[in-house]
């Protein structure tokens, strides 16, 4: 028993370092995110300005830019990394491993995790500079609490992404696909960025956090357990 | 109010003719239900049921609402089922099962999305509000949305049966989340009037009468469609296979 | 003994195989022959359990389940299935990591076989630089480096030059016995699909002739004229 679990901690940890080093390697991605979130959060800097820094009256702004920026940065990032497997064939040959397949999803989960926390330390950044929003300890909150929603999205979205490489309309389809699913966390997320960032208690903020955090439990587990019958072909 | 009634009677009466022409066995008898279960409905609607006190008219509108908004809901309800059967079997009556269930039910769903809105106009002035169950009911819209669309997008039949089951198991796990999430952001709805803690209550018996005969037409209504469309289904695949 | 018991598949409304029965022992080396269209890459993917039957089973050794076969299967598959953007290392690295190789085992392997196919030198170039041939002499090695029980391999000595196929050939003929491969040949079950008639019954013990997805000829080499099969190949 134990020599089989060994084996799947080692190919979690084998696919999740080949996705590493091929984004490190291509550097496709995240620059890609990056732009696009960083395009995303001047437009909403411009829009802040013009209405004379309502940012600054009512926070709840930022929450909103964060999570436009994210959520339209991951849904790039994703496409892209179901392309590349498509490319390989990857996906098919993930089927005559020993170990479940549900390691090949955790292997890539790991990776677009990574990917979309350093994005999104990006946007506060982006925030903190175009809003001239005040800095504080707050940010350790907020940068929690994100990642937690974060975890969520990159379990959607590396699921979702190889559903929808398995279609023909890859790219154009995934908001379709991942969007609707996405609303719960949507709406749990950037009410607990929006209280904090607007530096109400962690009381209020707990409830939405726990909710986050029962999505998360349910689409990482319910991903894992379909993603092999995904692979099928 | 009578003029209402009477067109949709002799429009009821007109389908009538017609499934009693065409349709045969049980689809006949539950054509015939429908229209006869729909008319009397109707009837109960406008004729029997009491006008509410403070919003009149409007508030029938929830006899169709209502009723519509619960069998979407059960009918996804039924798309999860088939979707797992059909992850199970592997057979093609389940999944054309569950995509029946899926077009009848974002039918009903596109029902409560019209109607809400009407409703919503005299009563509240607006024609949107951020209400929980509105809103429930237009993510509930959008998931039946994308997992049409995800099947239009794909040729090959086990291929579109198997993803097509994989979204619609993730979707309907993700309704309780939804549920609850749009209810904490949200409460405008009027407080639900027929299910509350206690039970029903509260509902005079006549208003009672004209819900109830109006869910009851709309469950066979529900039926005859499902079946309707299952036999196009099967006819179509018989066609390609 | 691995065999497929009334193995059909279909996409839609056609059946791109039907009816297909056949039986390979442990040691036996079966070709399968056929036009474009044929099934041929379709039974192979059956084989390699990458695409699920429509109808029938393959059993091997009495089981059928996808666990039975898991971990036993090696493929070259007729495009390769590796990654463009990593070095032929990091390739191999990656699939071996897969089924549970330990490190040294991994490394010898490596080393050896890359000798063995002359891209030692390349171990540690980006795919997407390399040639057609030598690529697709990976994707062989790719397909036996974890040892597999069952090998597969569909269309083979394409883009292979004359120098690799007669090396493909003299290897197939000695069961893939490397240092480094613990099975023996005898343990082995080797498929493959060509076109070139001449390569079939040069390594082949036995040959399957498909026409239309459907198996017209499945015999012993020898036991078969030449000219049946030709006709079949052709047409």
């Amino acid at each position: 028993m134990s020599k089989n679990f060994k084996l799947y901690i080692s190919v979690i940890l084998a696919v999740a370092r080949k996705d590493l080093r091929m984004e490190l390697r291509n550097k496709e991605m995240i620059p890609l995110m990056l732009i696009f979130a960083l395009v995303v959060s001047l437009i909403f800097g411009f829009l802040d300005l013009s209405f004379g820094n309502i940012g600054e009256r009512n926070m709840d702004l930022y929450s909103g830019v964060f999570w436009i920026s994210i959520l339209f940065a991951s849904i790039l990032g994703f496409s892209r990394s179901a392309m590349i497997e498509k490319e390989a064939g990857g996906l098919v040959q993930f089927l005559s491993i020993p170990v479940d397949s549900s390691a090949v999803f955790f292997g890539k989960l790991i990776p677009n995790v990574l990917f979309l926390f350093s994005i999104q330390l990006s946007v506060y950044f982006f925030i903190i500079v175009f809003f001239r929003a005040p800095v504080s300890e707050r940010y350790i909150l907020l940068i929690l609490t994100s990642s937690i929603s974060i975890i969520g999205i990159a379990a959607v979205g590396t699921f979702f992404s190889t559903l929808s490489a398995k279609t023909n309309l890859r790219e154009i389809f995934l908001p379709i696909l991942m969007f609707p699913i996405l609303i719960p966390l949507i709406i749990a997320s950037i009410k607990s960025t929006s209280l904090l960032f607007n530096n109400k208690g962690w009381e209020e903020v707990i409830d939405w956090v726990k909710l986050i955090m029962v999505y998360d439990l349910v689409s990482i587990t319910l991903a894992s357990i379909l993603f092999e019958k995904l692979l099928d072909e | 109010m009578n003029l209402l009634f009477v067109s949709a009677v002799i429009i009821c009466l007109f389908v009538l003719i017609f499934v009693i022409k065409f349709e045969k066995g049980l689809s006949r008898w539950l054509g015939i239900s429908a229209l006869i279960s729909l008319s009397w409905a109707l009837y109960s609607i406008i004729f029997i049921a009491k006008l509410d006190r403070f919003q009149s008219v409007p508030q029938k509108i929830f006899y169709i609402h209502v009723p519509s908004a619960w069998i979407s809901f059960v009918a996804f309800f039924l798309v999860f089922i088939f979707s797992l059967k059909y992850l199970y079997t592997s057979r093609s009556r389940d999944d054309l099962l569950a995509n029946s269930f899926a077009e009848v039910g974002v039918f009903f769903n596109t029902l409560v999305l019209i109607t809400g809105p009407i409703w919503a106009k005299p009563i509240w002035g607006v024609w949107w509000t951020w209400d929980a169950r509105l809103t429930t009911s237009l993510i509930l819209w959008l998931l039946y949305v994308a997992y049409l669309m995800l099947r239009s997008y794909i040729d090959d039949f086990e291929r579109r049966a198997r993803l097509s089951a994989i979204l619609g198991i993730f979707s309907f796990l993700n309704v309780p989340i939804v549920h609850y999430s749009v209810l904490w952001w949200r409460t405008l709805h009027p407080a639900p009037v027929v299910i509350r803690s206690g039970g029903m209550s509260d509902l005079p018996m006549s208003m009672h009468i004209a819900l109830w005969s109006s869910c009851f037409s709309v469950v066979v209504l529900f039926i005859y469609l499902v079946r309707k469309r299952y036999k196009i289904g099967k006819f179509i695949n018989l066609k390609e296979f | 003994m691995l065999e497929t018991v009334n193995i059909g598949k279909r996409y839609g409304k056609v059946w791109i195989l039907k009816n297909i029965n056949l039986k390979i022992q442990r040691g036996e080396i079966l070709a399968l022959l056929g036009g474009n269209g044929s099934g041929k890459t379709s039974l192979l993917n059956q084989f390699a359990k990458t695409s699920k039957a429509s109808e029938g089973e393959i059993i091997l050794d009495g089981r059928n389940t996808r666990e039975s076969f898991a971990g036993k299967i090696g493929m070259v598959p007729h495009s390769s299935f590796l990654y463009f953007s990593l070095s032929i290392r990091e390739n191999l690295d990656f699939y071996v990591s897969l089924f549970g190789v330990n490190k040294e085992v991994k490394e010898r392997r490596i080393n050896e076989l890359s000798e063995i196919f002359e891209f030692f030198h390349y171990l540690d170039t980006p795919l997407r630089h390399l040639s057609e041939g030598l690529i697709k002499r990976v994707s062989i090695v790719r397909s036996i480096i974890h040892d597999p029980e069952i090998i597969l391999m569909d269309e083979p000595f394409v883009s292979l030059d004359r120098k690799f196929a007669d090396m493909l050939v003299s290897i197939i003929k000695k069961g893939f016995s490397f240092d480094c491969l613990e099975r023996l040949p005898k343990e082995r079950f080797f498929i493959f699909s060509t076109h070139f008639l001449e390569r079939a019954l040069e390594i082949s013990s036995k040959i399957g002739v498909l026409n239309k997805g459907k198996l017209v000829a499945l015999d012993e080499v020898g036991v078969l004229e030449n000219n049946e099969i030709i006709k079949f190949v052709n047409g």
